[in-house]
C-alpha cells in the first residue's frame, strides 16, 4: 500500500493514480480527497450546486470503473477531468436542453452577500468556455493556478492566461461590484 | 495590479479577487447543507437553534463523534439521520461516502478502529467505499451488507425488504448462515425472515427474473424448474447460488445446467457438496478468483455451507 502523505505534488498523484489502477483502495480513497475541489467546480461551472454534489459520487463512481482502462498514470487529472465533463454534458442531455444553467436558481439564503454570489457565479458561467472552468477552480474552490493546472493536465502557461483573460471579461461583467 | 495574487495567492491582494474569493466560498465544495432551510420566523429559529445548541452540548458530552461528517460537522454514533424531502451526504476521511436520497433514515452505528457500521432503516443510500474490504457494513432488516470494494445502491422498503445493486467491486449480503454475493452489474433481494435471495445480473431475462422471485419468496419451493431452463451462460452466477441452496435432486438438476454453462467443472463434487468443487466452479465463473475471497473471510471458511443452506 502507498504511503499517504498531505504533500500534494503531481508525482505522489502519479503514483496515487498507479496504485489505484493496480486496485490499491485506499490510494483511490487519497485521489478523491486530492481531486474533489477539482470535479466540483468543473462540475459547477455546468450544473447547479445542489447537482453537482450529488454528480460528485457518480464521476468517482465512473472513474473507479473505468480506472484500469487508464493507459497512463500521469493523465489521471484529465481524464478525470473529461469524466465530469461528460457527466455534465449527460445530465443537460437527460433534462433534454431545455434547461438553461444560467435559468436554474440557486438555493441559499436571501442576503445581500447571496445576491452578489449568485450574480458572480452566473457572470462565471456565461464567460468564454475557455475560461470558465480555470476561473470557477480558482475563485470558488480556491486552488491556485499552478495546483489547477498539475490536476487538470493544463499548462501553467494556459492556465494563467485562461485566469488573466477571463478575469478581466468577469470585471468587465460585473462592473467592478467587488472592489 | 499585478496578476500575482491571480495566480498564486501570493503578493498584494486584488482587493476585487478577494471579494469575489469570500462571497464565492459559499459554493465551494461542502461549503454549506443542502436543501431548504428555514428562511422565516427568525426570532423563532433562533430561540430553538439556542435550545438545540444547548441539548447538543450535553448530548455531546455522553456520546463519542464517528468519523462520519456531513457538510464538515462530525455526527455523533447513535444519530439517526432522516433526509426528508432533501438528500444528504456523509464522508468519512480516507473510507468513503454516503450519499442518502430524499425520504431516508440512516443510524450511525458504533464500531471498531478502522470499521464502520451504518444501518440504513428506510429509502436508498448509495456508498462510495474505498476502505479495505470488509472493513464497511451496512445493517437491513432482513440482512447485512459487506462492502468488498466498491460502489453500490441499497434500498430499503417499507416492508422491511431490500434491494442491493452493485456498481463496482463486490458486496456481500449475508443474514445468517445465509450469504449472496454479488459482483458489479449484478442486483439481489432480501426478504424479512427469508434473508438474501439469489443475486442475477441486471441483464438477466425477464424469466429468469420472475423465476427467481418466485424462488426467493417461496424459500425455494418454486421456480428451480423455471430458473434452470431459463439460465444462460451469463447466469451461472445464480446457478451457483443455487449449488449451495439445494440439496438431493434439485442440486443434481442445478448442476446439470451448471456443467452445460460452464464446461470444467467437477460435477460430481459439486453434487456431493465439496468445499474445493464449489470454489473451482466459482473461479471458472470468470468474476474473480475464489482465493480472493479468503483474504476477508474469518476461518469458518469463505462460503456458505452446502449443509445449512435451505
Amino acid at each position: 500500500m502507498i504511503a499517504l502523505t498531505p504533500f500534494h505534488s503531481q508525482a505522489a498523484d502519479v503514483s496515487l493514480a498507479r496504485a489505484a489502477r493496480e486496485g490499491d483502495r485506499a490510494a483511490f480513497g487519497a485521489l478523491y480527497e486530492r481531486y474533489k475541489p477539482m470535479v466540483h467546480g468543473i462540475l459547477l461551472t455546468h450544473v447547479p450546486y445542489s447537482d453537482a454534489e450529488d454528480l460528485m459520487q457518480t464521476v468517482f463512481i465512473q472513474a473507479m470503473q473505468r480506472l484500469a482502462s487508464l493507459r497512463e498514470a500521469e493523465a489521471f487529472g484529465g481524464w478525470l477531468a473529461a469524466i465530469a465533463r461528460n457527466l455534465a454534458s449527460d445530465y443537460h442531455r437527460q433534462r433534454k436542453n431545455l434547461v438553461d444553467i444560467n435559468e436554474l436558481p440557486e438555493p441559499r439564503s436571501r442576503t445581500g452577500h447571496a445576491y452578489e454570489a449568485e450574480a458572480a457565479l452566473d457572470a462565471i458561467r456565461r464567460l468564454p468556455e475557455a475560461y470558465r472552468e480555470t476561473l470557477m477552480l480558482r475563485l470558488v474552490e480556491g486552488m491556485t493556478g499552478p495546483e489547477i493546472a498539475s490536476r487538470t493536465g493544463l499548462t501553467p502557461d494556459s492556465v494563467r492566461v485562461n485566469l488573466c483573460r477571463g478575469m478581466k471579461l468577469l470585471r468587465a461583467q460585473l462592473g467592478g461590484n467587488h472592489e | 495590479m499585478s496578476d500575482q495574487y491571480l495566480w498564486d495567492r501570493t503578493g498584494e491582494p486584488d482587493p476585487e479577487i478577494a471579494g469575489l474569493e469570500t462571497v464565492l466560498a459559499e459554493y465551494r465544495y461542502s461549503a454549506r447543507p443542502k436543501g431548504p432551510r428555514l428562511r422565516n420566523f427568525k426570532l423563532l429559529a433562533a430561540a430553538a437553534c439556542l435550545v438545540l445548541f444547548a441539548l447538543a452540548a450535553i448530548w455531546l458530552q455522553r456520546k463519542p463523534l464517528s468519523d462520519w461528517r456531513i457538510a464538515g460537522k462530525r455526527i455523533v454514533v447513535g444519530q439517526t439521520i432522516d433526509t426528508g424531502s432533501s438528500s444528504e451526504k456523509l464522508e468519512a476521511p480516507f473510507f468513503g461516502e454516503v450519499s442518502l436520497d430524499s425520504n431516508s433514515r440512516l443510524q450511525v452505528l458504533p464500531a471498531s478502529a478502522g470499521n464502520q457500521r451504518l444501518a440504513l432503516r428506510r429509502g436508498t443510500m448509495h456508498a462510495l467505499i474505498w476502505a479495505p474490504p470488509a472493513s464497511f457494513q451496512v445493517e437491513t432488516p432482513s440482512a447485512q451488507t459487506i462492502d468488498l470494494g466498491c460502489a453500490y445502491t441499497l434500498t430499503v422498503l417499507p416492508d422491511d425488504s431490500g434491494l442491493l445493486s452493485v456498481q463496482a467491486g463486490w458486496v456481500a449480503f449475508q443474514n445468517g448462515a445465509i450469504e449472496s454475493f454479488i459482483p458489479a452489474g449484478a442486483v439481489c433481494r432480501t426478504r424479512p425472515r427469508l434473508g438474501p435471495g439469489l443475486p442475477y445480473f441486471e441483464s438477466a431475462s425477464q424469466t429468469l427474473r420472475d423465476a427467481v422471485a418466485r424462488y426467493d419468496s417461496t424459500s425455494g419451493r418454486e421456480g428451480l424448474s423455471a430458473i434452470v431452463s431459463s439460465a444462460r451462460k451469463h447466469d451461472a452466477l445464480t446457478l451457483w447460488h443455487l449449488v449451495v441452496r439445494t440439496k438431493g435432486d434439485d442440486r443434481g438438476l442445478v448442476v446439470q445446467r451448471f456443467a452445460a454453462l460452464v464446461p470444467g467443472i467437477d460435477a460430481s463434487g459439486l453434487n456431493s457438496g465439496s468445499g474445493s468443487a464449489i470454489d473451482q466452479a466459482w473461479n471458472l465463473l470468470g468474476l474473480g478468483g475464489a482465493d480472493w475471497w479468503r483474504m476477508w473471510k474469518s476461518s469458518a471458511g469463505p462460503w456458505p455451507a452446502a449443509e445449512t443452506a435451505k
